[in-house]
This record gives C-alpha cells, structure tokens and sequence, in this order.
C-alpha cells in the first residue's frame, strides 16, 4: 500500500465520528486536567484507561493522545493566571506568563501561549508521521541484542536527564527493575519473589504500580495543601494580540518546537525537560536575555511550543521500538498492550491502518487544542470553584476502579493502594518517582531481550558489543550515563578540595 | 528540604540496602532450582543483578545524603523551616493514607457501591466541606453516575462485598436497572 492512501486511511479512521468525538473528549478533559493544579494530564491518562477498556484500540490511542495533547498545554492555563503551573512543564509560563497578567495583558500571554503550543505540538505530529514510518523499516533489522541494547538506552536517558539527582534517579529505576522481576519468569518459568502468594505469580502488573504512584499520592498532596485557588485569580483580560504580532514570533517559535521534537525523542526528558531547555535557550538567542522574567513575550512562546513539540515525537519511540519514553507514553502503551496491540517496528506492517490512523488524530488533536484551551480559558474562573477535595475523591476511586479492570482483580487494587503510599512518601522526601514506573516497563523487557539473546548466540556475552548497532547503542547509553554523572562527580572533587584549602588556611 | 524530609531520604535507602540482603537469599522459594538450570544466567542471574543494581545505588545515596545532612548540622538549623515543620498537616496526611488504604481493603466486605459512598463522604469531611448536601449529593450522585460507566456501559464486574452487602448491592442495582 502506498504512502498517500495510508494516510488516506488515516485520515478516513481519524474522522469517523465515534474516533472523533472521543478525541475531542479527550482533549477537553486532558486541557482541564492540566489546567487544575495539584491534577497533572498523567493523572487524567492513568484516569481515563479504565474507560479505554471497552474502547476499540484505535479509539482508545484517540483518547489518550486527546489527553496527552491538551493536558501538556493546559498546564500553561493555571499558570499564566494564577501563577500556579498545572504541571512541571508549564513552570516557564510562570515565569513570563504570569508577569504579563499582573501588567493586564492576560488574554495576549493566553493567546501567545495557545498558538506557540499549538504549531510546536503540529510540527511535532508532522515530524511523528513523517520520521516514524522510515525508523520502523530500520529498525525491522534489529534482532533480540539491538532491542536489549535499544532498552538500555532508555533506561540510561531517564538517568542521564535527571542531571540534578542522577543517584536517586538510578535508586528509583533499579526499584522498578527489582518490581519488574516479580512473578513467574519468562525464560524458566520458576516463581521469584512470590513469597508463596498466587496472585504475585503473574507478576506486578506496571499499569497498577503507574496508576498507584501518580494518581493516589498526588491526591494525598491535594488534600494537604488545601490551596485556595480562587482568591489568587486575577481578571483583567487587557488588550489582544493581532496575529501579525504573533508572526514576529515566529522565530521564538520554531526554536522552541525544534528543541522540542529533539528533546521528545529521548527517553526520559519529556517536555518539563523540553520547556525548561527552550526558555535558556531563547534567553541566548533572544537578545532579550535581562528582561526575562518580566513578561516577554519570546520567553513565553518558545517554551510553550517546546512544551507540546515533544508529545509527537515522544510518541516515535513508543510505536516504533515499543519502548515508551515517558510515564504519558508508558500509559499509551498499556491501553495497547490491553487491546493485544504490540508497538514496535512489525506494528507498521500488520496494522498500518491503526499506525496512520494514530498519526491523524495527533495532528488534528494539535489543531483543535486551540478550541480546547480557549473554552478551558474562559471557564477556568468556574473550575477554581470545584473544591479539591471533591476531585481528590473522584480521582482515588477511578483509580481504585482502573486497578481493578486491569484484570478484573482486587488483589491489584491493593498493589495499587501500596505504590500509592510509597508515591506518596517519595514525593515528600523528593525522591523521583517516574524512573521507578520506567523500570518496572522496561524490565522485563530488557530481562527478555537479554536471556533470548543469549539462548539464540550460545551464550555470547560479547554479543551485545560484537553487532554493530547494538554496541553504538550500548556506547551511547554509556556516554549518556557518563555525561549525567560528571557533574556529581565534579562537584564532589571540588568539594573535597575547597574542604582541604580551608583546613589548610585554618592551620 | 526540611529536615524531615532529609531523615526520610536518608532512611528510605538503609531500608533498601536490609530489603536487598534479604531478598539476596529469597528470590525462589526453592533455591537449588535456580541452579538447577543450565544456563549462563538462569531465573536467578537478572534479578541478583537488578539486587546488585539497587544496593549500590542505595549506598550510594547514604553516602550523600549523609554527607549532607552532616553539612546542614554545621550550619545550624534553619528556624523558618522549623515553623514551617510544626504547621505541617502531618496528621491530616496520614489520615489521609489511612482513608485510602482503608476504602481499598473494604470493598470486598462492603461491596463497591456502599465503600464509595462512605469513602467520599469522609473524604470530602477531611477536606474541610460542611455543606451536608453537597457531600450527599456527591456521593450519592457520584457513585450512581460510576455505576452507570462501569457496570452498566462497561460491564466490569464490580466487587458487591459479603452479605448482607451483596444482597443490598444488587437491590440498588435493580432499583438503577442495571442488573
């Protein structure tokens, strides 16, 4: 089948109406999700995949991806006006956004915001569509050493991101690597870790542990914090924005929506990584760099379309590789894994309808945001009016109720109740919590990949470094590892040397 | 980071290192079958490497936490951040937990409908709602408006607890026509 009828199939599967309208759904939840604080969009995704059960698999990736899609954005909402960023990644529209509403210019920072993440997100979805179909005919070279190594990888960035607590980064992933051995392994089928509980035999289920850490332990937050949002609402609208001022943005634009996609495509950075980048990037090639943090406009665009640039190309690796780089693709890949879909390279081949069809619906989610956010915008007074607690309720029990579809079984809502306490307790003491989710789905893929590549090469451990592309992978994770830990590593040298000079003064 | 949050960050990985000791010893319940199989790795090769993993990273991290900790002593302690510790929600936090674990390990005694109902009204009781109607009306309305999603579109079957529970539970139910 060619090119321009997949995409033809794409679009035709995108536009029928029940696809449809469950994206618009979606995008609208996802935009108020991230617009509430304390309610990140991974907490609407983890949410929302007991109601993708009785979704077609298309379907529901039109759900999820809505939400992904309209949550990244509507972080910003909260921040631009009442200084409270929704989610991580909407922490530079604080910065910039929120100056502008105290000045009276609101309704132009929401506009600059809507449109800069609206052309990151579609030039994101474009680069999905386009770079997906030719990374997938590659990577049908990879054989068991190439997958074991691609997951390394991953494993390896989540670490090397985490540049500011790389050590309990890797703490919190090899956690869920331990989790993710529990149960009957794969290879022998002997029982590890079961301690002589049946229902552990068949393993930590990771959508449970995913649902356990982020949801529930943010309500605990919510319920603590008792943060009165109304009062800090502000509601002077000020003067528009024409779009030949948003036009002269546009290279603030691009930046951002080019780091964006780059960023998206590693895993592990995500687009708290992505806006965070952009903002320091746009202060250098700004010219504006000592009035930021003061309302301007530039440092507010090219971080919000970083921000929504790395939702399409997070989603590169997921369908290509299977390997999801972030806990909002982890969620997309266990609503897959329910329907019996495996993303990876042979996903193009067998279901190309499904790949396309997904492909559409990230570039019309990107358009139709705009629409998503400016109801979500001029409701936002309204919403600060639902009492925490009430959405605090609601959400642990569509968690306890997502745990239990997983597989119809309750000894997963206490799994789900247990990660919950712990999410709970490392985000008080400030511990990572997205490493531990990573490492219990990458484990037992790469525990996997590791003994069949062994069994088909007679166990050749020097298989791994031996193919080509497997060792410039492993290389790769390695440099990755080396590049996060240099910093530490520096700053305990110079530590140890500063202690040394000053006893050498004292003396 | 207050000081309770650094105890936890510094007791949360001595609590790892004793977990993988002992996990060292307990991956299967019969040991020799790990052995038992002729590979170069066998069942029991991965996750002695992930215990490995672990434990050195946690010493890792009592290693710096430690360091730092030592370093935030010499500098005495911060008072602001000792008020802040003392206004602290704490106990509402841990209710909070309590709550939720407790509406987890009831549902199969009380069913789901009865154990939504009661863990919403005690959750909006903590968070401050006085309004009696409101919680009512949440609750109630909150918990027919799930039933609806899950039982009756959804088909899952949700948990309807012991009798007299059960009994109850399939009376609302029929009363929603959905059973």
């Amino acid at each position: 089948m060619d090119l321009a009828s997949l995409f033809w199939g794409g679009i035709v599967g995108a536009f029928q109406a029940h696809n449809f309208l469950v994206l618009v759904v979606g995008l609208m939840v996802g935009t108020i999700a991230g617009a509430l604080p304390g309610i990140s969009f991974v907490n609407a995704m983890a949410m929302a995949l007991p109601f993708t059960y009785v979704m077609e698999p298309v379907t529901a990736m039109c759900f999820l991806g809505g939400i992904y899609v309209g949550g990244v954005f509507g972080g910003s909402i909260s921040s631009i006006l009442i200084n409270i960023p929704g989610t991580p990644a909407s922490l530079p529209a604080c910065w910039d956004g929120y100056p502008m509403t105290v000045k009276g210019f609101s309704t132009r920072a929401l506009r600059i915001a809507i449109t800069a993440s609206a052309t990151g997100g579609f030039i994101s979805a474009i680069l999905l569509a386009v770079a997906s179909p030719p990374f997938a005919a590659f990577a049908l070279k990879f054989d068991q050493p190439e997958f074991f190594a691609a997951t390394i990888l991953g494993l390896a960035s989540v670490v090397a991101i985490a540049k500011d607590m790389p050590i309990l980064s890797a703490l919190s992933m090899f956690m869920g690597l331990l989790i993710g051995t529990v149960g009957i392994d794969p290879m022998y089928g002997i029982p590890r870790f079961t301690f002589g509980v049946s229902q552990v035999e068949s393993g930590i289920n990771f959508t449970v542990v995913m649902i356990g850490l982020f949801a529930i332990g943010e309500v605990i937050d919510l319920l603590v914090k008792q943060v009165d949002l109304k009062r800090k609402f502000v509601t002077n609208p000020g003067t528009q924005i024409t779009w030949r001022e948003i036009w002269g943005l546009r290279n603030s634009i691009l930046r951002g929506a080019g780091l964006g996609s780059m960023i998206g495509m590693i895993p592990g950075a995500g687009a708290t990584v992505g806006a965070v980048l952009a903002y320091g990037v746009e202060k250098q090639a700004s010219g504006r760099g000592d009035e930021f943090g003061t309302g301007v406009e530039q440092a507010l665009a090219a971080p919000e379309a970083a921000k929504n640039a790395t939702t399409g190309a997070a989603m590169i690796p997921l369908l290509t590789l299977g390997i999801p780089g972030s806990a909002a693709t982890a969620i997309m890949l266990a609503a897959m894994l329910i329907h019996g879909v495996n993303p990876g390279p042979l996903l193009f081949r067998m279901d190309p309808s499904l790949v396309y069809t997904i492909f559409v619906s990230m570039l019309i989610a990107n358009v139709l945001m705009i629409f998503a956010a400016v109801i979500v915008a001029r409701g936002f007074s309204t919403l600060m009016r639902v009492p925490p607690a009430i959405l605090g309720a609601f959400i642990i029990v569509l968690s306890v109720i997502g745990a239990y579809g997983v597989r119809n079984n309750i000894f997963d809502v206490y799994v789900c109740l247990v990660f919950g306490v712990l999410g709970f307790i490392m985000k008080r003491a400030n511990f990572p919590s997205a490493p531990l989710v990573l490492g219990v789905i990458l484990g037992p893929l790469a525990e996997r990949y590791f003994l069949t590549s062994l069994a088909n090469y007679e166990d050749n451990f020097m298989i791994f470094v031996e193919r080509p592309i497997s060792g410039t992978i492993l290389a790769l994770a390695a440099l990755f590892v080396l590049w996060s830990l240099y910093p530490v590593i520096r700053g305990r040298f110079a530590c140890a040397h500063a202690t040394k000079r000053i006893r050498t003064s004292e003396k | 980071m207050t000081a309770k949050g650094r105890y936890t960050r510094l007791i949360f990985p001595v609590f790892i290192l004793a977990l993988c000791v002992f996990l060292w010893t307990h991956i299967a319940r019969n040991s020799a079958a790990l052995d038992a199989v002729p590979s170069a790795v066998g069942p029991g090769g991965w996750p002695r490497a992930m215990l490995f993993g672990l434990a050195f990273f946690a010493v890792l991290t009592m290693i710096i936490e430690f360091t730092e900790w030592r370093q935030s002593v010499r500098r005495g302690g911060d008072p602001e951040i000792e008020a802040r510790e003392k206004n602290a929600l704490e106990p509402l936090a841990l209710a909070g937990v309590a709550v939720i674990l407790a509406y987890g390990f009831a549902i199969p005694y009380l069913g789901f409908a009865f154990a939504t109902v009661l863990f919403i009204i005690i959750w909006c009781v903590m968070g401050h709602i006085h309004s009696r109607l409101t919680i009512a009306l949440v609750s109630i309305l909150g918990t027919i408006v799930l039933l609806y999603m899950f039982v009756a579109l959804a088909k899952m079957p949700l948990n309807r607890g012991v009798e007299p529970f059960n009994g109850w539970t399939i009376s609302v139910y029929r009363l929603l026509r959905i059973y």
